[in-house]
């Protein structure tokens, strides 16, 4: 599984791809879940950048066999710290690409994602895998000074 | 004197952020040193933003929170808020007191702007900074 390299300051949705182990079956109702390892956005005064992810711009681009997303069963829409893509049915289809809108972080930081499978939505962990991602920003150009 | 700053927003800036501005050192002939051209031996340095139109250009002001001087890095640390998000391309303005004028005609070079995100407290991520150092002249003669 792989995600996108870099995201730029006013992006606010991801490319995720998904290539799937051909060891990996998947059954309807099982999920891909896109998580972040720490969401810096729920620290003390986090305020407006809460929740990271949310379901209103999440979609499957490369195929039907693939449902909706949706936000776990545990998470609140205040927290949003991940979100999932819930599998009808793959069969011989091995890659996914979907996008997944998020809370841009407005700044150069580096946030990492975690990306793993679950039987049933909530159950095991059968597969995982983590990339960082750096945003880029631009720099500034102009600056004038006087006594 | 007073030391009035502009620069042009390279990414946009949220609603909580901060400012760091650095400054050069002079040798101040009064004490024979040569020290950051912002003095803090007295008095702190207090730093003030009203929005206004020149030139064309309309500047926005940010709402100034915690100002702080360090002499050993010579930065200028501003907390700062803004009601409504600084798009990239607007121009910000502040002045900041304690300011040294330079005592002669020479460009006094080196200073930088870095800007700050604000995400929970004390959760500072980089935004975007100046890419080359810049400089002071005066226009005309101190009095």
């Amino acid at each position: 599984m792989s995600l996108a390299n870099s995201v730029v300051n006013t992006q606010t949705t991801m490319t995720v791809s998904f290539t799937i182990p051909s060891s990996q079956t998947f059954a309807a109702g099982d999920c891909i879940n896109i998580a972040l390892g720490s969401n810096p956005f729920l620290a003390t005064g986090g305020g407006s950048y809460s929740p990271f992810f949310d379901t209103a711009s999440c979609a499957i681009t490369s195929s039907q066999t693939l449902r909706s997303c949706q936000l776990p069963a545990s998470a609140t829409s205040a927290s949003g710290q991940s979100i999932q893509v819930l599998v009808n049915a793959v069969s011989s289809l091995r890659t996914i690409v979907s996008t997944v809108r998020f809370q841009n972080p407005y700044s150069q930081r580096t946030l990492t994602f975690l990306v793993s499978f679950l039987k049933g939505c909530t159950g095991s962990q059968l597969g995982l895998t983590s990339q960082n991602l750096a945003f880029t920003t631009g720099a500034i150009g102009s600056m004038n000074l006087a006594s | 004197m007073v030391l009035s700053v502009q620069f042009r927003v390279g990414s946009s800036l949220r609603q909580n952020g901060r400012i760091v501005l650095t400054v050069p050192q002079l040798y101040n002939p009064l004490g024979g040193v040569v020290q950051p051209v912002i003095d803090n031996s007295v008095s702190n340095p207090s730093v003030t933003s009203s929005a206004s139109t020149s030139g064309g250009i309309t500047y926005r002001a940010i709402s100034v929170g915690d100002v702080s001087f360090i002499s050993s890095s010579m930065s200028l640390t501003i907390d700062y808020t803004v009601s409504n998000s600084l798009a990239a391309g607007d121009w910000v303005q502040f002045s900041v007191t304690n300011f040294l004028n330079p005592i002669n005609y020479s460009p006094l070079s080196g200073f930088s702007i870095v800007t700050y995100d604000m995400q929970g407290t004390g959760n500072y991520a980089l935004i975007d900074q100046t890419t080359s150092s810049y400089s002071l002249s005066l226009s005309n003669p101190l009095p």
